[in-house]
């Protein structure tokens, strides 16, 4: 493994594989999904669906899908023009107006970030304390303390305000999070945040 | 007679570019595998039944196949989509010795813990063969956005049509009651998924994007590409109780000298005139030809059985 390889480094693969230890460990929360694949529950509710064997596109529900067809359909969200001549001539699947399709990037990748802090928090903390006892942080924080020391007082007051805001928001997002999770009972990764998966993009 | 029969074949000059390509693709296979079987799972080298060489002619066939799906959409088969096959390869090696060779117990907790993945990312890795899968899989995973609609719909399909194989297969399963037109609908479709999906799965990985009706059609070489495998393998699945639709059908020989014609024809119909049809219906001759030559060999020997195949 010594020669470079372009497809993955044996960093990025023991990475992973002390990911999944981690939670073997009980260090994370195992309960909380590290990644989703499964798009099972929104792709049901996409508005069209993609007959793969016969070709067809159909809108959701459309009594002209083969039986034989269920298992190998494809959730499709909107449709291209080019795609229109695969239109199943039943149900005539016609586009979605794009524009009342919602789009939450900024506050999915929000929430992203958020979840990531939250189940890798005491991790994150523990491998924190460590780094600043060692030699490395111990300069970190003597680098970090000349360069605050260094900045005119403007700068300083635009960067605690920066600071500050950012941990608003945080907290901000955590406590809408929670009173989400309470009204909903345990909704356990309904916001993992693919847009193009149409969760939200079928809500608007 | 095969000849006479066949829709089409290719001619001499596109069989020798397959077979240049099977060797050049086979080498792919090793530089991408070989370096990670040696650091994660180095038993696999010399481990019984041929399974490493076995492992690298899988890999080098996937190779070849998502050479000509990223020529049909137009991307240049470049090193990074090479060893993106070679991964894909290796990783659909593991995942059918996971759900073939174990045991009927390791088989439905493989589903359970590969579900678990699927479906919250986490992996409990429990031996250096399974160490070997998650990092394959992980590199793969890293190598386009997994996220993407269609690529985690394929996985996710690929997935159910390999837990519907396996409840298919099963004794005591659901198609124990069922007539023997309807089982046979079943394995059909079964088989049909299985490989339709995993080889939507590789297009995934390798291409950013690929038109609706080219899905269809590379689904159908997939499917094509099953029946081929389950009828070169129908002794050894018979020998292990795996029914499949090619072992059970009356005259497999005629079904999937059906099967090709059709399948064929509608590729050469489909897709865009150019190298990678022509290199997609080329390797599916080849493989059909071979995998004919397989049956009949395993049929006068038990040993053959576990003959590397090209």
């Amino acid at each position: 493994m010594s020669r470079k390889d372009p497809s993955g480094t044996p960093i990025g693969d023991r990475f992973a594989i002390r990911l999944q230890n981690l939670r073997t460990e009980g260090k994370v929360k195992g309960d909380r999904p590290l990644l989703r694949i499964d798009n099972r529950g929104e792709a049901a509710t996409a508005p069209y669906q993609y007959d793969i064997v016969r070709a067809k596109l159909h809108r959701s529900g459309c009594g002209a899908i083969p039986r034989a067809s269920r298992s190998a359909l494809l959730a499709r969200w909107e449709i291209s023009p080019e795609e229109s001549n695969l239109g199943c001539e039943e149900c005539r699947p016609g586009p979605i107006e794009r524009g009342a399709m919602r789009r939450n990037l900024a506050s999915d990748l929000l929430y992203g970030m958020v979840s990531v802090l939250d189940q890798f928090g005491n991790v994150l903390k523990e491998r924190g304390r460590e780094y600043r006892e060692s030699e490395e942080g111990q300069q970190l924080t003597s680098d970090l303390e000349g360069l605050y020391a260094n900045l005119d007082k403007r700068q300083r007051e635009l960067l605690d305000v920066a600071l500050s805001s950012l941990d608003s928001l945080l907290e901000l997002v955590q406590d809408y999070d929670r009173s989400l999770h309470s009204a909903n009972g345990n909704g356990t990764n309904r916001r993992n945040g693919n847009r193009r998966n149409g969760d939200r993009r079928t809500r608007g | 007679m095969e000849r006479k029969r066949l829709f089409w074949r290719p001619d001499d000059r596109l069989l020798g570019r397959i077979d240049q390509l099977i060797g050049q693709h086979r080498r792919t296979a090793v530089e991408t595998l070989e370096p990670l079987v040696r650091s994660y799972y180095p038993a696999l080298i010399h481990a019984p039944r041929n399974e490493y060489r076995k492992m690298m002619e899988l890999s080098a066939k996937m190779t070849v196949v998502g050479h000509s799906c990223s020529e049909v959409a137009g991307y240049p088969f470049d090193p990074r989509r090479q060893r993106i096959a070679s991964l894909f390869g290796g990783c659909c090696f593991l995942a059918d010795s996971f759900i073939d060779d174990f045991g009927r117990e390791a088989t439905r907790e493989y589903l359970e813990r590969f579900e678990l993945l699927l479906t919250k990312g986490w992996f409990e890795i429990k031996n250096d063969r399974e160490k070997l899968f998650y990092v394959i899989v992980s590199r793969l995973f890293s190598q386009r956005d997994v996220l993407d609609p269609v690529l985690r719909q394929a996985i996710l399909r690929l997935y159910e049509a390999q837990r519907d194989d396996v409840e298919l297969r099963s004794a005591d399963g659901k198609a124990r009651h069922l007539t023997r037109r309807h089982r046979l609908q079943l394995l059909r479709e079964c088989a049909r998924n299985r490989s339709g999906h995993a080889i939507l799965v590789l297009s995934g990985f390798l291409l950013p994007e690929l038109p609706l009706r080219y899905l269809s059609l590379i689904y159908v070489a997939g499917e094509l590409i099953m029946h081929i495998d389950d009828h070169g393998d129908c002794y050894s699945d018979l020998y292990y109780d795996r029914a499949t639709y090619m072992n059970q059908v009356k005259d497999p020989v005629g079904t999937l000298r059906r099967v090709f014609n059709a399948s064929v024809a509608r590729l050469q119909a489909g897709l865009p005139e150019g190298s990678g049809r022509d290199l997609l219906m080329g390797f599916l001759f080849r493989y059909y030809r071979t995998r004919m030559e397989k049956h009949q060999l395993q049929r006068n020997s038990r040993e053959a059985a576990w003959t590397v195949y090209e």
